[in-house]
């Protein structure tokens, strides 16, 4: 017959068995950086067809995307790219900076337009997911030379408003080219990431 | 049975777990593509004349993951240099290398050695394109220095210089330096195709007074270079005039001779001279000499006018450089330059300070004790004018001889106990202190033209000080005639009894019409 008492002691020295071994290798707790995040920031479609579903923001840059004919980096899914996507306040900015008193983009020089663009397309991905740092590193932009320099940041600081937002040519990371902060970050399509902007960037010495 | 079954479920649970607790070993895959390293440039354009050179900028990429990154240096001489591993990465899938290096003019290329987990190592090279340091412009002047001389005349010389710059010029100004400041010469010049030698070659006419000839020279990384041409000229000396007095006394419309030597290094071409009356300068004579001597004695005649106050000689010499000469006419009036009036203390004499005393005489220019005074009738008419300091300030006053104890006349001390007080006549000399009146230049004329006989009334002046010009008016019973108008400048007011304050002197300048 056995005893409950065995039983009992049998279990208990079962449980202490098991409690060491699982408890083996175990790692120490890391420090914790927070990263805020959308909910789901995966869109399972390109860039290019992200651009679409939004046209009522993004009109001028898909139209100015097609006028320099850079609208295959948008759409293939063989490379990842960074696309900083300029919004229609941004494009107007651009428009009347650079080519004041046109009302189109493609009345616009286009040699400049599509430099332009090519600045905003950076080769590789870089989403506040543990693809930047906090401090601004390069990054390489499709507009090759000087003129292409481009610098890139997360913000990670929770108690900052911007935190996990992108900034591209942190103040006096880039010579004197102006920051530019993203007005949303870290939106994942198959080939890439879109980081959206108010305001054009350019390498300035 | 049972016993059994749970004693073996335990052992196996036991052992299971031991064996579970073996350690993760990373998996590494083969297949994976081999590193990458992209450079942000083709070539690295470094220009070691700036200081904003842009970094070097390379992204390194492992599907991998990286295990070291190597950064190396390698010199013209194919010497390499390990310059930096890196071994930790904030993404060990992609590392962003970013550096400006402090380049030497031997670098010829930066070598970036990727390798992965799986030790497969890629290397690649930018080369570099390096400018090294220039030199700023250089400027040389041929000739080194200019010297015009006027006496011997000639050509000026050219101006003539070259500029250098192994950099390129960028823009360059002169400049033409004289005594009275540097002023531009010519408009600036620019070089928009950065020529690297600039030459000029002109004849700048300098003048008397130019010092130099001065050159900025700025290349295309803004190095200034400021070079300046030393330019002599020498121009011979005005003509002289010598005039062997500085003062002349006539009469009224007398006619005097002024004596004057004038030496000329270029030849005396003309003496003009002028008569100075009431401010306005009256030519009365023209000498014109067209033997243009070097050396002259002349002795023009000028008739003095009761308003002339200056003779001025002006002398030209053949290039029209100019002296003029000026000479101070009293005409018409008795005049003394210093004349030293001691003050109440000093009324009958003091004994450190002799021969100065504090009761004027307008007819003798001299001063007088009180015992003089009060001598006689003829002694007492004679003197016209007291002087009194009064209290710790020792402020300056003048009184009239008259006006008893209200001009302090007791105060004014004789031997014997005797004062002013006792004098038998007691000059009513009038005063009065002028505003703004001109003593320098006051002429006979002006002096009764402009001082009214009807306002100097008072008999005292409280206070006077030093640069005032007091204006006097004569009593009917004084030696120098009665009604008459003066004028007097004090000079100067000196204490010369360190014991007593008020006992000064006081130095006066005295112009007293006819």
């Amino acid at each position: 017959m056995i005893s409950l008492k065995n039983i009992i002691g049998k279990f208990a020295a079962l449980i202490v068995f098991v409690l060491l071994n699982t408890g083996c290798d175990m790692p120490l707790q890391q420090n914790y950086d927070y990263e805020s995040s959308v909910l789901d920031p995966h869109i399972s479609a390109t860039a290019w067809d992200f651009l679409q579903t939004k046209s009522d923001l993004f009109s001028i840059f898909t139209e100015a995307v097609e006028y320099a004919g850079l609208d295959n980096y948008y759409k293939q899914t063989e490379r990842k790219y960074t696309f900083l996507v300029l919004n229609n306040t941004a494009m107007k900015l651009y428009m009347m900076d650079r080519f004041p008193g046109t009302n189109s983009i493609t009345e616009c020089d286009r040699d400049q337009v599509r430099d332009m663009l090519l600045y905003h397309i950076v080769d590789g991905e870089y989403s506040g997911y543990g693809q930047l740092p906090v401090e601004p590193m390069f990054v390489l932009t499709l507009l090759k030379g000087d003129q292409g320099l481009m610098t890139m940041l997360v913000r990670k600081n929770p108690w900052q408003a911007d935190a996990g937002k992108i900034v591209i040519n942190d103040t006096g990371s880039n010579g004197s080219s102006p920051m530019r902060l993203a007005t949303t970050s870290n939106l994942l399509p198959v080939n890439g990431v879109i980081h959206i902007f108010e305001n054009y960037s350019y390498y300035k010495k | 049975m049972s016993n059994k079954i749970i004693t073996l479920l335990i052992i196996l649970i036991t052992f299971g777990g031991v064996i579970s607790c073996g350690d993760e070993r990373e998996i590494l895959d083969s297949s994976t593509r081999e590193p990458d390293i992209t450079f942000a440039f083709d070539v690295m354009k470094i220009d070691m004349n700036l200081i904003d050179n842009l970094p070097v900028v390379a992204i390194i990429r492992s599907e991998l993951g990286l295990k070291n990154v190597l950064i190396q240096i390698k010199k013209t001489d194919n010497n390499i240099i390990d310059y930096k591993t890196f071994t930790e990465f904030f993404n060990e899938n992609s590392f962003s290398y970013a550096e400006k290096i402090n380049y030497s003019a031997d670098y010829q290329s930066i070598i970036i050695t990727a390798t992965d987990k799986l030790d497969r190592s890629i290397s690649e090279t930018l080369p570099l394109n390096i400018t090294e340091v220039k030199e700023a412009p250089s400027i040389i002047f041929n000739p080194s220095s200019i010297l015009y001389d006027e006496i011997e005349g000639g050509e000026m010389p050219e101006t003539n210089f070259t500029v250098q710059s192994v950099a390129g010029l960028k823009s360059l100004e002169m400049f033409l330096v004289a005594e009275s400041g540097q002023t531009q010469y010519g408009f600036p010049i620019d070089f928009p195709d950065k020529e690297n030698e600039y030459t000029f070659n002109q004849q700048i006419m300098y003048k008397e007074g130019d010092k130099g000839f001065r050159v900025k020279a700025t290349d295309i990384y803004g190095q200034v270079k400021i070079a300046t041409l030393p330019v002599q000229y020498l121009t011979p000396t005005p003509p002289v005039v010598t005039i062997t007095e500085d003062t002349i006394y006539a009469d009224k419309d007398q006619t005097k001779i002024i004596p004057l030597q004038i030496t000329s290094q270029r030849g005396i071409a003309e003496i003009k001279i002028y008569r100075i009356e009431d401010g306005i300068e009256n030519l009365v004579h023209t000498i014109v000499r067209d033997d243009k001597p070097l050396k002259l004695n002349l002795t023009p005649e000028v008739t003095c006018t009761n308003a002339t106050s200056k003779i001025k000689i002006v002398v030209s010499d053949v290039v029209n450089k100019s002296s003029e000469a000026l000479i101070t006419a009293i005409v018409n009036m008795y005049f003394t330059a210093h004349l030293e009036i001691g003050t109440h203390p000093l009324a009958n004499g003091y004994s450190g300070y002799p021969n100065v005393y504090s009761l004027l005489s307008l007819k003798d220019f001299k001063t007088y004790p009180v015992d003089y005074a009060v001598e006689n009738e003829a002694n007492a008419s004679n003197v016209d004018l007291k002087f009194y300091a009064f209290g710790g300030q020792a402020v300056l006053r003048m009184y009239s001889i008259d006006g008893g104890t209200g001009t302090k006349s007791n105060e004014f001390r004789g031997s014997s106990g005797k004062s002013v007080l006792d004098m038998p006549i007691q000059n009513a000399t009038k005063v009065l202190k002028l505003v703004d009146f001109d003593f320098d230049n006051a002429t006979a004329e002006s002096i009764t033209r402009d001082i009214p006989l009807s306002n100097i009334v008072s008999n005292t002046i409280n206070p006077f000080n030093v640069g005032d010009v007091l204006a006097f008016k004569t009593a009917s019973t004084s030696t120098s005639g009665g009604d008459r108008v003066g004028i007097m400048k004090i000079l100067d007011n000196k204490q010369v009894n360190p014991s007593n304050v008020t006992a000064r002197v006081i130095t006066v300048s005295i112009k007293f019409p006819k």
